[in-house]
């Protein structure tokens, strides 16, 4: 097992140093000079010529790279050209907010996906798996900000049962900060109108984000779960008498489900990159948002610091569903 | 399936419930009605609370609403006193005199002083950022008595017009502040403090700001020039608000008034909401096709000639009207309308197909065929239409264009230089200041070249001499007469087709009752003058 993690880690470490050389120097490379455009087209040579000095942007790229390498390490990215904070403070600010949101658009695609693929399976070809069929391909076939627009305007603007944008009413203050998401620290605090308030906000960002991958995960496990339904353990099982739904949720699920986990590691770290139409649309706050703002502003410390960040969860969400699928399908981690 | 315990009525329950936990969740009412007067901006982009260092439209908001200046901007860019009680002008014109005016206080209740304008003067200069460059005529600046004194190196006329950038920040709270930085004894010059903090002597103060979301303002009732009658107590501006949002939010009274571009279905739909008007921004700027005058073959200004009268004016203005509002108005050059050097004598230039084909036949390119890059900011979806009409239009000359679109970075990399800039570029221009010379100045001189503000890349030494002598005079009617000439001289180039002068569309709650935005008269031409809540009433 200690050999399969080391394994895991040091192809992460070499996935986050990829990605940070490639970033690195793609983010130079496209068109635009950053001072000039942080300082607007009046500025003067000496002003732009400043900045540059003060960013560090004349020296060679590789000394550039290793100071941003030390600084990244002690989570120092410099400063944003843009909003003119530490990237690391903007960062700080911005992703609890993504995170919250992406968890609870991650636990909507588990928990609704997952049991949509369940029920599709068991009840193939009849109306659960056609209304489940359909419900997929409805999700699946739109783009979330569509979802998201949809949503907003019955549920907030016509039936006026859900809040329209932000992640807490102006009325009620934020509770105090203990991992900066909004639901948990409420709870945290005992603040049980803020936590209902801030689970109100949340509920059609949230669902919005989920729905194409909820589509998928449905799908993918209610395919993976009819396959085991014709193999001959489940054949065996049924024939030694054993309850239909230990057959389900054990035999027929637990081979199936692990497609559906690495699916769902893939899903749930490209939340984070799409969540940007919907913090947009629903006015969230997050790091989303913040990334493509840098990138169209080429904002150079800030959209590196994004990426970055983005990979290592990329990194570690995905070492947490290979050693989780290695829990349930002893092969893989044998093999390793 | 006797055994079954997984039923379907069970499945489905389960999933119903998951989907209505996570889906659904409860049931909020609104938020509880504030108490107090409460504005809520809607703005499309994020906000810098540091004064001296943004020049955009959220900076430039906070700082006039945060802090208070030497002199203040007035209708027609005339400029008021404001701290500065009065002010005297040395004979050689290099040596500025203000008297601060008694009684003004900070925030934090000392008292503004000269001192406050020095060490904010030097802080401005000495950290070159935001709108540094308006001061680099400056030799220095001290403190004597009472008074500020600003020595320049050269007469530069512009001068008290820069002033209404000059943010002036309470020294001991920011000195009190400092964090490790590279301005020596200053440190950061109070650079972290004031990205989030305020020490200003402005009618409002922050409450909080997260410049990536929202800025929260409370009036400061000790303002010393007062208020409007029912000014708004508090102001949230919401940071990166899509249009789309706004659609939704204003006509359940969630946003009250809104500063960022708003397409027309998005205007249309709005003024047909109950409560909900359509005002007009008038700050002064010009939508330009601008001509670069280094390529071939419109280094020949026959051929820039028969471009901008094969241009259809009258089209383009029915494309700038939206729900009974024009985006903007027409314009005589390169001057926008209340400005000094605008000349209203100057005819419009109209659509005239066979001028332009006579100047055409007349450029030394007669007879050849040509075949034009056309570039617009993607950023900006109107741009596409008039890059359209443009093509269409070209075509009757039998001149080809081919459009393309990209984003800010790789046109601000365009305007590096001549070789990189398309043919063609459709950008706009605006006054920094309420003096004209900086909007003309980036644009036309030729120590300002390498931005996209001069993608025509015209540069004559007559315009040169003629735009640094317009720094020496001090006479206002001797300056009105030499820029009405420069116009001439720069229109006569062709460097740009100048299509018209813009107008921003503004939603607002007909309970705000904002001046700048539905009277010309009370208008501030300068990028956010109009946004000053103090000049508001809001009678909810």
């Amino acid at each position: 097992m200690t050999k399969f993690l080391l394994g895991r880690l040091v192809s992460g470490v070499i996935v986050i140093v990829g990605v940070s050389i490639f970033m690195f120097f793609l983010a130079r490379v496209i068109p635009g000079d950053p001072a000039r455009l942080a300082l607007g087209p009046e500025a003067s040579a000496a002003q732009v010529e400043a900045m540059r000095q003060q960013m560090g942007f004349h020296e060679p790229y590789v000394e550039q790279y290793l100071r941003f390498v030390g600084g990244a390490v002690n989570f120092d990215f410099g400063r944003s050209l843009y909003t003119d904070n530490p990237v690391s403070q903007d960062i700080a600010a911005t992703f609890p907010a993504t995170l919250e949101l992406v968890i609870f658009a991650g636990l909507a695609m588990t928990l609704i996906g997952g049991a949509m693929g369940i029920a599709s399976a068991h009840f193939k070809d009849r109306w659960p798996d056609n209304s489940a069929r359909i419900l997929s391909l409805l999700a699946v076939a739109m783009p979330n900000f569509v979802w998201a627009l949809f949503l907003m305007l019955i549920l907030s603007f016509w039936l006026g049962v859900l809040p329209l944008t932000g992640r807490l009413s102006e009325s009620l203050a934020a509770p105090p900060a203990f991992t900066g998401l909004y639901t948990v620290d409420a709870l945290i605090a005992g603040e049980w109108q803020v936590f209902l308030d801030a689970l109100a906000h949340i509920v059609l960002p949230a669902v919005a984000l989920s729905l194409p991958g909820l589509a998928q995960i449905s799908r993918l496990t209610r395919t993976n779960m009819v396959d085991s339904y014709d193999r001959p353990f489940v054949e065996f099982a049924r024939a030694y008498g054993f309850p239909e739904r230990s057959i389900a949720l054990k035999w027929a699920l637990r081979p199936a489900i692990i497609p559906t986990l690495m699916i769902l590691g893939m899903q749930i770290v490209a939340l984070l990159g799409n969540a940007f139409i919907v913090e947009t649309i629903f006015h969230w706050p997050g790091m989303a948002k913040y990334g493509v703002n840098a990138i169209v502003r080429k904002d150079l410390n800030a959209m590196v610091a994004v990426v970055m960040f983005i990979s290592v969860f990329f990194v570690l969400i995905n070492m947490l569903i290979d050693t989780l699928v290695s829990f349930i399908d002893p092969k893989i981690r044998l093999k390793a | 399936m006797s055994n079954f315990t997984l039923t379907r009525r069970h499945l489905l329950a389960t999933t119903a419930s998951a989907g209505l936990a996570l889906g659904l969740g409860p049931i909020m009412p609104a938020a509880a009605a504030a108490e107090k007067r409460t504005l809520r901006l809607a703005d499309g982009n994020i906000g810098q609370a540091d004064p001296h260092k943004p020049v955009d439209f959220p900076g430039s908001i906070l700082m006039f609403n945060l802090y208070d200046f030497l002199v203040r901007p007035l209708p027609r860019g005339e400029l008021e006193p404001s701290v500065a009680q009065s002010w005297e002008i040395s004979e050689d014109g290099k040596t500025y005199t203000f008297t601060i005016r008694d009684g003004i206080k900070f925030h934090d209740g000392s008292t503004l002083t000269a001192e406050d304008v020095v060490f904010s003067a030097n802080r401005m200069i000495t950290m070159k950022r935001g709108y540094a460059f308006l001061f680099s005529a400056v030799e220095s600046v001290e403190q004597e008595g009472n008074k500020a004194v600003f020595k320049l190196k050269e007469p530069f006329s512009p001068f008290l017009a820069a002033l209404v950038r000059l943010a002036i920040v309470n020294k001991k709270l920011v000195m009190a502040n400092l964090k490790d930085g590279e301005f020596g004894e200053f440190k950061d010059y109070g650079g972290a403090f004031l990205s989030s903090a305020d020490a200003g002597s402005g009618p409002y103060r922050i409450v909080t700001h997260d410049s990536q979301s929202e800025t929260v303002m409370e009036i400061y009732p000790d303002y010393f020039a007062g208020f409007a009658s029912n000014p708004p107590e508090v102001i949230r501006s919401k940071f990166s608000v899509e249009a789309v949002a706004v659609r939704q939010l204003m006509p359940r009274r969630e946003i009250d008034l809104t500063r960022l571009p708003l397409p027309p279905e998005i205007v249309l739909a709005l003024s047909k909401s109950e409560g909900i008007s359509i005002g007009q921004d008038r700050k002064p700027s010009i939508f330009h096709f601008k001509m670069n005058t280094r390529k071939a073959p419109l280094d020949d200004v026959n051929v820039r000639k028969a471009i901008a009268l094969a241009f259809d004016y009258e089209q383009l203005y029915g494309l700038l009207q939206v729900a009974g509002q024009q985006q903007g108005i027409p314009i005589r050059g390169p001057i926008p309308a209340d400005v000094p050097g605008y000349d209203p004598d100057v005819p419009l230039l109209k659509r005239d197909i066979e001028a332009a084909k006579a100047a055409l036949a007349q450029s030394k390119y007669a007879g050849q065929q040509h075949e034009f890059d056309l570039v617009w900011f993607k950023g900006m979806a109107l741009q596409e239409k008039f890059a359209l009409l443009l093509q269409a239009n070209l075509a009757e000359l039998g001149i080809k264009v081919n459009i393309t679109s990209a984003p800010w970075p790789q046109i601000v990399e365009m305007a590096t230089s001549p070789e990189a800039s398309p043919h063609l570029a459709c950008v706009a221009t605006s006054l920094s200041t309420t003096d004209v010379d900086s909007m003309l100045w980036g644009e036309y001189h030729s120590s300002s070249a390498g931005t996209y503000l001069s993608m025509h890349w015209l540069h004559m030494p007559e315009i040169d001499a003629a735009l640094e002598k317009g720094r020496q005079i001090t006479d206002a009617a001797e300056r009105h007469e030499l820029y009405k000439e420069l116009a001439k001289t720069i229109a006569d180039q062709y460097p740009s087709v100048f299509m018209y002068q813009g107008t921003d569309l503004v939603a607002f709650q007909n309970y705000l009752k904002a001046p700048g935005f539905v009277d010309p008269a009370a208008s501030i031409p300068i990028m956010a003058g109009n946004y000053r809540y103090d000049k508001m009433t809001m009678d909810v």
